[in-house]
């Protein structure tokens, strides 16, 4: 089942135009990463996805639905969750309030207390933390707050914005580890924005790249793993 | 002669207490609007002011009962805190990006002075007959207290009590708490930023309403009571700090009218009002000194 | 009667001006600029008035007066966050009018009244005709002094520190110091103002200089447009005529008058925030003269000294620096030698950027030194060490937006005359030909790095790649001789990566030093003599990239061998 596909999608900001037609899809139970360097529109993409960007022409279906210049709550609501690269946590907020606050637009019939279970057994620290500040933790543990956050709205679609950024390889590992185990076991599509690029290749099925607002390639991850032209592309 | 002195200074004291949960209240609800939505909300004097002319009117023109009347002015001021958040500040920061701060400033200080300079034409420039019930008298042994001093400060006490239990413990509050935050992360879980900014407002227009009504009773109603009154709001907000909890604005209020009664024993009435500035000089400097302290080091030599 | 108004609309414009000075230039929000007017009209009529001074004399006293009050306002709130500068000027106002009505020798909460009976240069003041020359005169000295400061390179300053003081102050301009300064200048603008004011009513009361005469003038500025002074003074007149034109042609009656134009003024000021929030007149950038066939930049490559040999010019030793519970850098040694280009890679959030914000003052470390070319950067001002000659450039790019890119790349070239106030009032034309040949420098600059032909576009309408390319040449334009670049290729067009590459090996050629932070590792192959590695805010390793990407754990921790 597809659960992103997007057309044409153009939006920027002011007067400065940032994305001039992308098109991309990620299908259920895959992990499809977007790269590019900094400035190639990989941000600005995936919060026009979202909606926390309006977009100026094209379209966005999310899961089926057509969300394009929808507001956020619509995505989310339809099963759509992202992750912004920094400033992911409510730093003065208690870790299970920042859970809750990740269920506040929950798609209708969710249960919060049985999503706020499912999430402290795959995190078991953030039951521990629960009543510490998010922003007392370290970088590796924020993360997990950021991702439980997430999964609390019970979404089909993770958007990430580089997870991997100012953590250890081995924790870079693990929280990888977890995302394709959460695109296999639950079917969950997965759009990974990255600059750690042969970690994200690792895990990924599939591979945008970006440049200068404008998807230049589509490979599969196999594909590209085995390229040696690497940063030509960038 | 000691022991008059000593029971003025009581006396001064319970005012100062009864005056210091006033600026505690008035604090905590720009501190909230100041804290989640970034509007420097000068026109808090607007929304203060407009509360007591309202209940004046239905009251003296419409023959309502005094404390319908009240109602009503208190729904005044929210409304008008309301709707200008939805009709001014909203626009006016939408068209500024990023120099929203200093337009939603000076949009907010023309809209206030506009709107006094409004109630004034419609009720002129002196201050009103505003009488409520006769309010019965407390002697405590060498102090005096009215039932409006009690009625306002369980009024201003149950309003900083209830803000801060409507942040802790209900969902919209705790979407407050996430926009003051991380806007940016509030915005991407689909919690409607506009929504939780005209919350702030409707709270800071009620609790500006209301500390209006009782200080219309026990003082006077005019059109300028609201430009002090909203500097001492901006110094206890900024004291007790913006993004912390209203609880933190009890102590900050109720020192500074300590401060400020205290210091009428010994200098004239009028130095009381440069008693908050002298603390918020103060404050800054002590501020500014912390911040620049490091640059100072030697070094050099 | 009408000359009376005239008058008043003259001094408000004058008002409004130098204001505009400080808001539309400057970016700095005061409440209290009608208060220090107050402090000007006290001054006047307590000297003039009760105490029989020359007028001349007392208004001299009355800038001195409000100018202090400014210096002392601004040394303690603008070194704070903007609001807490609003808080202060909004509390100012308040206190000083508390002040005023406090003392019975100034009259009290009636303030000084009937003070008539002024002389200037043997003419007494009496009539509105009298005040006519006065107030023209304070007019045309307010606009010219701020036209003079507001379209300089000392303007130039403070636009760059109302679109980015952290950029501007990473050029080498002390931010605070501006700062205060026109803090002061307009302080004492006011305060002369203020006093010829009060003489003109023949009054100074505490109601006079309270909000709605602060409101008034935002209006005059907001309408007429920030950082145009022309456009204050027609909003100043235009606005001040609406009460007489209510009255007198619509017979409105003078305290209901008042009061409307109080109103229409919040209207106006709302309608022009939401529908035209430039103001009627629009800020000018300066006019781009075609770029001159000056020859190019030219670099002869001299011998390069090999890396080993080369001097070490900047040093570091034991940089550590924690936020909270995060260590942001640990224990950072690093040298740059003399001629050679080092980079600093690893993966993102690593702390490359921490590191060069440490190296540039702009973060203070908790322990460490830094010395350039032998000396001390520690505890010295971020200004003071981009003047010693180590320059950085922002991984955001941090161009000032509303600038044009000549103008971005003006503001860069070290020691210009016109950047001192003082001097910009000496009479001839020294300033504006040491200003033309900043002008034909930059465009040097600009044309190094290929983007002379947009040097008129104002610095938000590039792109991402273009405006990396013109904080390049901004840099460049510092002549400082160690240049730290944060990701200069990154974004950079594809066909224009290759160029980037030969810019900085140019920079390097003619003996500058480079530092850079890159993520392209073809660009740190092609460039770098020397390479650190950095990972979660220490360097792990140095030596050649070839050496790096040989050590297994490194391939695995960023450069992903399998």
């Amino acid at each position: 089942m597809t659960l992103l596909d997007v057309s044409d999608l153009v939006a920027g900001y002011g007067r400065k135009e940032v994305l001039h037609g992308v098109a991309l899809r990620v299908d259920a139970g895959e992990v499809v990463t977007l790269m590019g360097h900094n400035g190639a529109g990989k941000t600005t993409t995936i919060r026009s996805v979202l909606g926390a960007v309006r977009p100026r022409s094209g379209t966005v279906r999310i899961a089926g639905f057509d969300t394009t210049r929808r507001p956020v709550r619509k995505a989310v609501a339809v099963g759509a969750a992202m992750i912004p690269s920094e400033r992911f946590v409510f730093p003065d907020l208690s870790v299970h309030d920042n859970l809750l606050l990740g269920a506040a637009n929950a798609p209708s019939g969710t249960d919060t207390g049985e999503r706020l279970k499912t999430v402290k057994d795959l995190f078991p620290i953030l039951d521990e933390r629960a009543k510490q500040p998010a922003g007392s933790m370290s970088g590796g543990q924020q993360r997990m707050v950021s991702l439980g956050m997430a999964l609390m709205a019970r979404p089909k679609l993770l958007l990430l914005d580089e997870p991997s950024l100012g953590l250890a390889p081995s924790v870079v590992e693990t929280i990888f580890g977890r995302l394709r185990s959460l695109a296999d076991d639950e079917g969950l599509g997965i759009l990974l924005l990255e600059q750690n690029v042969k970690q994200a290749l690792q895990i990924a099925d599939r591979t945008y790249v970006m440049r200068s607002g404008k998807v230049i390639l589509e490979e599969t991850a196999e594909k590209m793993r085995q390229r040696t032209d690497f940063w030509d592309l960038f | 002669m000691h022991d008059l002195l000593d029971g003025e200074l009581w006396q001064l004291t319970v005012n100062g207490l009864v005056r210091g949960t006033f600026y505690a209240a008035l604090g905590a609800g720009l501190a909230l609007v100041i804290g989640v939505t970034t509007r420097f909300h000068f026109a808090y004097a607007l929304t203060y002011t407009v509360a007591p002319y309202a209940a004046f009117w239905v009251m003296d023109g419409l023959g309502v009962p005094f404390w319908p009347s009240a109602l009503i002015g208190l729904a005044t001021a929210v409304a008008v805190s309301v709707l200008l958040e939805l009709g001014v500040y909203e626009p006016v920061a939408r068209r500024a990006a990023d120099r929203a701060m200093l337009a939603v400033l000076v949009t907010s200080i023309g809209v206030s002075t506009a709107g006094i300079a409004l109630l004034q034409l419609e009720f002129g420039t002196s201050s009103l007959p505003f009488y409520g019930p006769q309010p019965e008298r407390y002697d405590l042994g060498p102090m005096r207290l009215s039932g409006f001093d009690l009625g306002q400060v369980a009024t201003c006490l149950l309003l900083v009590a209830g803000l801060a239990a409507f942040l802790a413990f209900t969902p919209i509050g705790r979407s407050v708490k996430a926009v003051r935050s991380n806007p940016g992360l509030a915005a991407v879980l689909g919690i409607g930023v506009r929504r939780v900014n005209l919350v702030c407002f409707a709270a800071a227009g009620l609790i500006s309403g209301a500390c209006a009504l009782w200080y219309g009773l026990l003082y006077t109603v005019q059109p300028t009571m609201g430009d002090s009154t909203v500097i001492y709001g901006f110094v206890v907000a900024f004291l007790a700090g913006t993004r912390a909890s209203p609880l933190r604005a009890l102590p900050v209020g109720i020192g500074l009218g300590l401060i400020e009664q205290w210091a009428s024993n010994w200098l004239s009435l009028q130095w009381t009002q440069t008693a908050v500035f002298i603390v918020l000089t103060g404050y800054l400097a002590f501020l500014a000194g912390k911040s620049r302290l490091p640059l100072v080091s030697l070094r050099r030599a | 009667m009408w000359i009376n108004y005239l008058d008043q609309a003259l001094l408000l414009a004058a008002l409004a001006v130098s204001v505009n000075l400080l808001v539309g230039y400057a970016g700095q929000v005061s409440v209290a600029h009608a208060a220090f007017a107050g402090v000007g009209g006290y001054t006047v009529c307590f000297l003039a008035g009760v105490h029989d001074w020359p007028y001349l004399a007392s208004l001299g006293v009355a800038v001195l007066v409000a100018t202090a009050f400014g210096v002392l306002i601004g040394l303690i709130a603008l070194g704070l966050a903007e609001e807490f500068l609003i808080l202060m000027t909004l509390a100012f106002s308040l206190g000083i009018i508390g002040v005023f009505a406090t003392f019975d020798s100034l009259g009290g909460v009636m303030g000084i009244t009937g003070v008539d009976g002024l002389r200037l240069f043997g003419a007494e003041l009496t009539t509105p005709s009298d005040w006519l020359i006065p107030s023209a005169v304070v007019l045309a000295l307010v606009f010219a002094v701020s036209r003079r400061l507001g379209e300089s390179p000392y303007g130039r300053v403070l636009k760059g520190i109302r679109e980015d003081a952290v950029a501007t102050r990473a050029l080498g301009k002390n931010t605070f110091g501006y700062k205060i300064g026109i803090f002061a200048i307009t302080s004492g603008l006011a305060g002369l103002i203020g006093g010829v004011y009060s003489g003109w009513l023949g009054q100074a009361t505490p109601s006079a200089f309270g909000f709605p005469l602060a409101m008034a003038v935002f209006a005059m500025v907001i309408v007429g447009g920030n950082a145009n002074l022309f456009g204050s003074i027609v909003a100043g007149v235009a606005l001040t005529m609406i009460e007489p034109l209510l009255r007198e042609v619509l017979g409105v009656q003078s305290t209901q008058a008042t009061l409307l134009q109080v109103v229409l003024y919040g209207v106006l000021l709302v309608l022009v925030m939401i529908v035209r929030p430039q103001g009627l007149f629009p800020e000018r950038s300066r006019k781009v003269v075609a770029p001159g066939s000056a020859p190019r930049a030219r670099v002869t490559p001299r011998d390069r000294t090999p890396y080993d040999e080369a001097d070490v010019v900047l040093r570091a030793e034991g940089l550590s620096k924690r936020f909270g519970g995060i260590v942001a850098a640990k224990n950072i040694d690093l040298e740059l030698r003399r001629g050679t280009i080092t980079a600093l890679v690893g993966p993102n959030g690593a702390g490359k950027t921490t590191a060069f914000n440490l190296l540039t003052g702009t973060v203070a470390p908790d322990t460490g030194s830094v010395t350039l070319n032998g000396a001390e950067l520690v505890g010295t001002r971020p200004d003071l060490i981009v003047r010693a000659g180590l320059v950085r450039t922002f991984q955001d790019v941090r161009l000032l937006g509303r600038l044009t890119c000549l103008e971005n790349v003006m503001l860069a070239v070290p020691g210009q005359p016109g950047e001192r106030p003082a001097r910009l009032f000496v009479p001839g034309r020294a300033i504006s030909r040491a200003d033309h040949d900043v002008a034909a420098q930059a465009m040097q600059w600009l044309d190094f790095v290929g983007m002379a032909d947009q040097a008129a576009t104002p610095a938000d309408a590039l792109s991402y790649g273009q405006s990396k390319l013109v904080s390049l040449a901004r840099a460049l334009a510092t002549r400082a001789d160690v240049l730290l670049l944060d990701e200069p290729a990154s974004g950079v067009d594809a066909t224009w990566v290759e160029t980037m590459l030969s810019m900085v090996a140019a920079v390097r050629d003619e003996g500058r030093t480079v530092c850079l932070v890159e993520h392209n590792l073809d660009v740190v192959r092609e460039l770098s003599d020397h390479t650190y590695f950095m990972e979660l805010g220490e360097i792990t390793a140095s030596g050649t990239l070839a050496e790096l990407t040989g050590s297994a754990r490194l391939a695995e921790a960023y450069f992903g061998a399998q």
